[in-house]
C-alpha cells in the first residue's frame, strides 16, 4: 500500500509507545477511500494507530497525515476533525438520550451548523436503519441496534474518514450479517478504517487489508493478495482464506523473531 | 439551541430543580405574615430568596451539575467525545448552562411567590433586584464548580462532595463573618429595614465576580484535555482578569461598623410618613405605609396614656429618619409586620428620657433595691399608662407602690422631676412618701 495521491489518510514512521512497551514502531501506512481492515491479535497497536488517525494521540515519532494536511496543530486538528468519525471500541452513550437527541448531539460535538443538525442526524439514521426507532431511548437498544447508532454519530458529520474499532465485537451472527453490509456501503462514501481481529469480517467487508503483528506492519494489500500468500494456496476470498493468509504471517514473524 | 433543551431535558439537573422548586415553594408559603420578618419588605424578601437560593438549592444544584458533568465517565463517553471537533470548555459549558437554566426556572418561581407575599402586605411595590442578581451570579459559580470537578475527577463521590462542600463553606462563613470568604462567595444573611437599601455598586462587583469566575471555572477540566479540546487562551486569560480584578475589589472594599458590607443607607425622603395624636406623633419611612393603620392607634393609645406628663419623648422617628432637635426618639422597627401592640409597647419605650452624655453612669436606688432608678421611672410610667412592665422583686415593687399610689398630682411632678433629672444625668428626686 504506497502513499498514493488518492491517500485519505497516511502515516509514516509512526512510534507509540507506552512506558516501557512499544505499541508502534516506526509504522508507515497509507489509507485510500474505499473499506481497509486492520488484522492482527489483541496488542497488537490496532487502537493505538486508529487513536493515531482519530487525532485522539500523538506518536513519539513519526507524521500523520489526513486529508492532505499534517495532524498537528490545535486549529487545524480542531478543522480536521470536522471530517472525521468515529466509533471507539467500547461505545458508551447517554441512556436517556433517544437516538434522535444522540445523533444530533454527536453532531453537535462535531460542530455541523445547527440549522443543519437535525436533517443531518435523521439522514445518518437513514442510512443505518434506524430512522424508525428515532425516538427510542438509548438505553432500551439492542447491542446491534447501539452500534448502528455507533456509526451514525460516526457518519453525522459527512466525514471524509471513519474510523471504526472492533465494531462486530459482541453482535450475534445475523446482526453481524448486517453490520458488514452497512460498513461495505459506507466504504462506498468514505475511507473506511476498520479495526478487528476476525477474518470473517476482512473477507467479507473489506477492499485491502493491514496486518499488524507487535506494533509493525506485516502486510499491506488487497484483501485478495493476502489470501494468494504461498502458504494459504487459496485463491478465493474467505473467512479461511484470510486466515490463513494471516497465520502465515504470524509464523514467519514468530520465526522471525 | 436544541442541544441545550435536549441537555435540560434529559440532565439530571431538571430533578434536582423540581425538588428545590417544591422546597423552596414551601418555604416562601409556610411562613405568617403576622411573624415574618421579610414578608412586607421588598429588599428583605429578596434577601431571603437569595439566601435560600444560594445556601440550598445552590449546593443541591452544584451536587446535580457535578453528577451530570460525570456522565462521561460513568457511561464510557470520554473516549468518543475526546475526538469531538468542539472544545471541552464548550462541553462543560453546556452541561453549566443546562443547570444553571433550570435553577433559574425554580429562582424565577422562588421570586414570585416571595414577591406576591410581600406584594399582599405592602402598600407600595419596589422590588430590590441587586441581590436577586447576585443570587443568580453565585448559583452559577456553584453551578461551575460542580461541572469543573465532576468534569475532571471520574468518581462518582464528587457530587456529593461539591454539595457538602458549598453548604459547608456558607456554614463556615456564617460562624466567622467578616473574612474575604465573606465578601467572594455571599449568601446574605442579614436585617434590614426600611433604612437600607441594596449597596448596587458592590452587589454589581460581585456579580461580576461570580459570573467571569463560572465560566473560567467550566474551562479548568478541558486544560487537562487533549490539545485540541483545550480552551482559547485569549478568551480564557480576559475572563480570569476580570474575576480576578472583581474578587480583589471586593475584599479589599471596607464598610464602617456597624454598617452591612452589601447595604448602604438610603437617603432622607422628601416626606416622611408621619401619624400624630395630641401631642405624640410618630414618622415612618414611606416604603412602611401599611403600617400607618397600626401606626396611628399606637400613637393615640400613647398620647392618651402619657396625658400632661412632660419631659418624656413625644417625636418619634423610624430608625434611619433624620431627627429635629430636642425631645425626640429613634424607634428601631423591627418587622414589616409590626402590630398596633407592639408599635404601642416600642412608643413606651422609646419615649422614656435618655441622659444627655453618651457615657452617664447608672444610678443605683436604695429603695429598689440596687436597681438603677431609670428602671423605676420606666416601670412607673408604665404603670401609670396601664402597659406591662418588668418585674424586678418585692423591694422593687414597694418602692414602685410608692410612685403610683402617690396622689394623681403628686407622682405626675414627680415623673415630671424625674425625666428632667434622668436626662442631665442626675439621680431621680426623693419617692413620694
Amino acid at each position: 500500500m504506497g502513499n498514493g495521491p488518492k491517500a485519505v489518510a497516511v502515516a509514516e514512521g509512526v512510534t507509540v509507545r507506552y512506558g516501557t512497551t512499544t505499541a508502534l514502531d516506526g509504522v508507515s501506512l497509507a489509507f485510500p477511500p474505499g473499506v481497509t481492515g486492520l488484522l492482527g491479535p489483541n496488542g497488537a497497536g490496532k487502537s493505538t494507530l486508529l487513536s493515531l488517525l482519530s487525532t485522539a494521540r500523538k506518536p513519539r515519532s513519526g507524521t500523520v497525515t489526513l486529508l492532505g494536511e499534517p495532524a498537528t496543530g490545535r486549529l487545524r486538528v480542531q478543522r480536521l476533525r470536522h471530517r472525521i468519525g468515529v466509533l471507539p471500541q467500547s461505545f458508551g452513550c447517554y441512556p436517556r438520550f433517544t437516538v434522535l437527541e444522540f445523533t444530533e448531539y454527536a453532531a453537535w460535538l462535531r460542530k455541523v451548523p445547527a440549522a443543519r443538525r437535525r436533517e443531518r442526524a435523521r439522514e445518518a439514521l437513514r442510512l443505518v436503519q434506524m430512522e424508525r426507532y428515532a425516538d427510542r431511548r438509548m438505553g432500551a437498544l439492542s447491542g446491534g441496534m447501539l452500534r448502528r447508532v455507533g456509526i451514525a454519530q460516526a457518519v453525522v458529520n459527512e466525514p471524509a474518514l471513519v474510523l471504526l474499532d472492533e465494531p462486530t465485537v459482541g453482535l450475534d451472527p445475523a446482526q453481524r450479517v448486517g453490520f458488514r453490509a452497512l460498513i461495505k456501503e459506507l466504504g462506498d462514501r468514505c475511507a473506511v478504517v476498520m479495526s478487528t481481529h476476525l477474518a470473517e469480517d476482512v473477507a467479507h467487508v473489506c477492499d485491502r487489508v493491514c496486518v499488524l503483528l507487535d506494533g509493525t506492519a506485516r502486510f499491506t494489500g488487497t484483501v485478495a493478495e493476502l489470501c494468494a500468500l504461498p502458504a494459504s494456496g487459496d485463491t478465493e476470498i474467505s473467512g479461511t482464506a484470510v486466515e490463513a493468509g494471516y497465520l502465515h504471517l504470524a509464523g514467519a514473524a514468530a520465526a522471525a523473531g | 439551541m436544541r442541544v441545550l433543551l435536549t441537555e435540560m431535558r434529559r440532565g439530571e439537573a431538571k430533578w434536582a430543580a423540581a425538588l428545590m422548586a417544591a422546597v423552596g415553594v414551601y418555604y416562601f408559603t409556610a411562613e405568617s405574615p403576622a411573624d415574618s420578618d421579610w414578608i412586607g419588605w421588598w429588599p428583605q424578601t429578596s434577601l431571603k430568596v437569595q439566601l435560600f437560593a444560594v445556601i440550598v438549592m445552590g449546593s443541591v444544584m452544584s451536587a446535580a451539575a457535578a453528577w451530570g458533568a460525570g456522565r462521561s465517565f460513568r457511561h464510557r463517553t470520554r473516549p468518543w467525545s475526546d475526538t469531538a471537533a468542539r472544545g471541552g470548555w464548550s462541553q462543560a459549558l453546556l452541561f453549566w448552562l443546562a443547570a444553571w437554566l433550570w435553577s433559574l426556572t425554580a429562582y424565577a418561581l422562588f421570586v414570585a411567590v416571595a414577591f406576591s407575599r410581600t406584594a399582599a402586605v405592602s402598600d407600595v411595590t419596589e422590588p430590590a433586584w441587586t441581590p436577586l442578581l447576585l443570587g443568580a451570579s453565585m448559583m452559577a459559580l456553584q453551578i461551575a464548580a460542580g461541572v469543573a470537578l465532576g468534569s475532571a475527577l471520574p468518581s462518582r463521590a464528587v457530587a456529593p462532595f461539591a454539595g457538602v462542600f458549598w453548604y459547608g463553606l456558607f456554614v463556615a462563613v456564617a460562624f466567622v463573618p467578616g473574612t474575604p470568604l465573606d465578601k467572594l462567595f455571599p449568601a446574605i444573611d442579614e436585617f434590614w429595614s426600611s433604612e437600607f437599601a441594596p449597596n448596587t455598586t458592590r452587589m454589581l462587583i460581585a456579580a461580576t465576580w461570580c459570573l467571569t469566575a463560572a465560566l473560567a471555572l467550566t474551562a479548568l477540566p478541558a486544560l487537562r484535555r487533549h490539545a485540541a479540546l483545550t480552551p482559547r487562551p485569549v478568551p480564557l486569560a480576559a475572563l480570569a482578569l476580570v474575576a480576578l480584578t472583581a474578587g480583589s475589589t471586593l475584599v479589599s472594599l471596607r464598610t464602617p461598623v456597624p454598617d452591612s458590607y452589601w447595604a448602604v443607607r438610603k437617603d432622607q425622603p422628601a416626606h416622611a410618613l408621619c401619624a400624630t395624636s395630641g401631642t405624640t406623633e410618630l414618622c415612618l419611612w414611606p416604603e412602611d405605609r401599611h403600617l400607618l393603620p397600626e401606626a396611628r392607634a399606637a400613637v393615640k393609645t400613647v398620647d392618651t396614656k402619657l396625658g400632661s406628663l412632660t419631659g418624656l419623648n413625644r417625636a418619634f422617628y423610624a430608625s434611619g429618619l433624620k431627627r429635629p432637635p430636642g425631645a425626640t426618639a429613634e424607634l428601631p422597627v423591627m418587622s414589616p409586620a409590626e402590630s398596633e401592640a407592639t408599635l404601642t409597647d416600642a412608643l413606651f419605650s422609646a419615649a422614656l428620657p435618655q441622659p444627655e452624655p453618651a457615657n452617664c453612669a447608672p444610678h443605683p436606688l436604695r429603695e429598689t433595691g440596687g436597681y438603677p432608678d431609670t428602671f423605676l421611672f420606666e416601670a412607673a410610667v408604665r404603670t401609670r399608662a396601664g402597659a406591662p412592665s418588668e418585674y424586678y422583686g418585692e423591694k422593687f415593687g414597694h418602692a414602685l407602690e410608692r410612685v403610683t399610689r402617690a396622689p394623681h398630682a403628686q407622682r405626675d411632678a414627680w415623673l415630671d422631676r424625674a425625666a428632667e433629672r434622668i436626662r442631665a444625668c442626675r439621680p431621680v428626686p426623693e419617692l413620694p412618701r
